[in-house]
C-alpha cells in the first residue's frame, strides 16, 4: 500500500446509456368477413371467412450509449515531508477513463393486429402475433486513461529510502451492449463498446534532499 | 507521534505565516468536528466543505504569484522535470486585455491553448516563474480569482492502521502538520492539487 497516491479521482459511474427504442407499430387489421343472405332457411351464410390480424412491428432500435470521458488527471503535488522515520512510497498516475455507456434496449415489438370484421355466420377470427423485439444499441468507447502529473518531495532526512511508482491512467472499459427488446422473439443484444484507446501520458517524480 | 524541536516548530511557523495564519495557529482550533475526525478510520480533507471530515479554512486567491506564495515549490534552482508549454504568441497574450468575461475569455480558447495554460501554471509553481512569465496575465484572466483550503495543525495528522485520508476538491489543498504518521497499510490519497508540509513524516 502505497503511502501516498496521487491519481484522478475515479467515475462513479459509466457514461450515459443510449436511449430506449420505439415500441413496434401495430399489425395490420385483418381483412372483413364477408356473407349473403339464404333466403331457403333465412339464415346468414359466410362467403369469406375474417383474416387474422396482421404480425405487429419490430421493436425500434436502442441507439448507442455515450461515449466514456478522460480520466482525471493526476495533481500535481509537492510534499515537504522534513525528516522522515520509516520507508516511503510513493505512486502517481492519472485515473482511469470512463466507461462507455450501455446501448439503449431495444423496442418492445408492437402488438398484433386485431382480427377482421366478422358478420353474422362467418367464425371469428384471431389477432395477429405480438412483433420481435427491436435490436440493442451498441455500447459506447471506453475514455481515454487521464494524464500524468509531478510530485516532487524535498526532505531533510530518512532513516528507510523512498520508494516510487509511476502508472499511466488506464482506458476505460467499453460500454455493456444494450439489450434486446421483447416480443415473440427477443431482439439482438447490442455490440460490446470498445475500450478506450489511449493510456495517460507518463508522471514523474522528483525527490530531493534540501538542508 | 514525535514532538517539534524549536528548530522544526520554527519551520511550522513559517509556513502558518505564509498562509496568512498566526505560529502555531491551528484550523482545527475551533471545530466542533474535530473529535468525529480524529476517530474515523478514513477521513477527507476537501476545499469543499460539505465533503469534507473536518471543514476547511479557505484562503481567498487573486493570481498565480499569490498562490505560488501559499503553496509553490521552494525554488531550489533544478526545473530539470518540469515541463513549460512553448512560449505564447503575441495573439494569444493580447487576449487577456480584451474586455471579455472568463467565461467568454475561456470559451475563446481552443483545447490545446487550455492545455498550454494549464501546463503554464503548473510550471509556475514548480518550476521557474519567469520561463512562462509571458502566459501570467491570460493565466489570471482564466483561472484567476480562486481558493485554497488549508487545513494546519501543529499536532499529528494520523492515518491509523489499514485507515486513509483522502486529499480532494476542486480547489488546491494545503496542509501544514507538525508531524504525519501513516499506520501499516494506512494511505493518503491525493485526488486534487496539493502542498503538503511536515517536519516529520513516519511510516510504520
Amino acid at each position: 500500500m502505497p503511502t501516498f497516491t496521487f491519481t484522478g479521482q475515479p467515475y462513479s459511474s459509466p457514461a450515459t446509456a443510449g436511449g430506449n427504442g420505439g415500441g413496434g407499430s401495430t399489425g395490420a387489421t385483418g381483412t372483413a368477413g364477408t356473407n349473403k343472405y339464404n333466403g331457403s332457411n333465412c339464415k346468414n351464410e359466410c362467403v369469406t371467412p375474417p383474416g387474422n390480424g396482421g404480425t405487429g412491428g419490430t421493436g425500434g432500435p436502442g441507439t448507442a450509449g455515450s461515449p466514456g470521458a478522460k480520466g482525471l488527471p493526476a495533481p500535481n503535488g509537492i510534499l515537504n515531508l522534513g525528516d522522515v522515520v520509516g520507508d516511503v512510497s510513493i505512486e502517481v498516475g492519472g485515473g482511469d477513463g470512463q466507461k462507455g455507456g450501455k446501448g439503449g434496449t431495444g423496442g418492445t415489438g408492437g402488438p398484433g393486429g386485431p382480427p377482421g370484421s366478422c358478420p353474422d355466420g362467418c367464425s371469428g377470427a384471431k389477432s395477429g402475433p405480438q412483433g420481435a423485439g427491436g435490436p440493442g444499441g451498441p455500447g459506447a468507447l471506453g475514455g481515454d486513461g487521464g494524464d500524468g502529473a509531478t510530485v516532487t518531495i524535498y526532505y531533510t532526512s530518512i532513516t528507510g529510502q523512498f520508494n516510487q511508482k509511476t502508472t499511466s491512467g488506464r482506458p476505460g472499459d467499453g460500454g455493456d451492449p444494450g439489450d434486446g427488446g421483447t416480443g415473440s422473439s427477443k431482439g439482438a443484444d447490442g455490440a460490446p463498446g470498445d475500450p478506450g484507446k489511449n493510456p495517460g501520458s507518463a508522471s514523474t517524480i522528483r525527490i530531493i534532499k534540501s538542508s | 507521534m514525535s514532538e517539534l524541536n524549536e528548530q522544526q516548530m520554527g519551520r511550522f511557523n513559517a509556513v502558518n505565516a505564509r498562509l496568512g495564519l498566526a505560529p502555531a495557529q491551528s484550523t482545527h482550533a475551533t471545530n466542533a468536528r474535530v473529535k468525529d475526525f480524529v476517530a474515523k478510520q478514513h477521513v477527507v480533507l476537501s476545499s469543499n466543505p460539505a465533503e469534507s471530515d473536518i471543514p476547511p479554512y479557505l484562503i481567498a486567491v487573486g493570481s498565480i504569484a499569490e498562490l505560488n506564495k501559499l503553496a509553490g515549490a521552494p525554488d531550489d534552482g533544478d526545473d530539470t522535470d518540469v515541463v513549460y508549454p512553448p512560449a505564447a504568441s503575441a495573439h494569444l497574450t493580447a487576449k487577456a486585455e480584451q474586455p471579455l468575461t472568463r467565461a467568454q475569455l475561456i470559451g475563446s480558447l481552443d483545447d490545446d491553448t487550455l492545455a498550454d495554460l494549464k501546463t503554464a501554471a503548473a510550471a509556475y509553481l514548480k518550476g521557474n516563474p519567469a520561463k512562462v512569465a509571458d502566459y501570467e496575465p491570460l493565466i489570471n484572466a482564466t483561472l484567476f480569482p480562486g481558493k485554497v483550503a488549508v487545513f494546519a495543525d501543529s499536532g499529528d495528522l494520523n492515518v491509523p492502521e489499514n485507515g486513509s485520508v483522502t486529499i480532494k476538491g476542486a480547489d488546491p489543498v494545503v496542509l501544514n502538520y507538525g508531524s504525519i504518521t501513516v499506520g501499516q497499510n494506512g494511505q493518503i490519497i491525493v485526488q486534487t492539487d496539493a502542498n503538503i508540509t511536515t517536519q516529520i513524516m513516519t511510516q510504520l
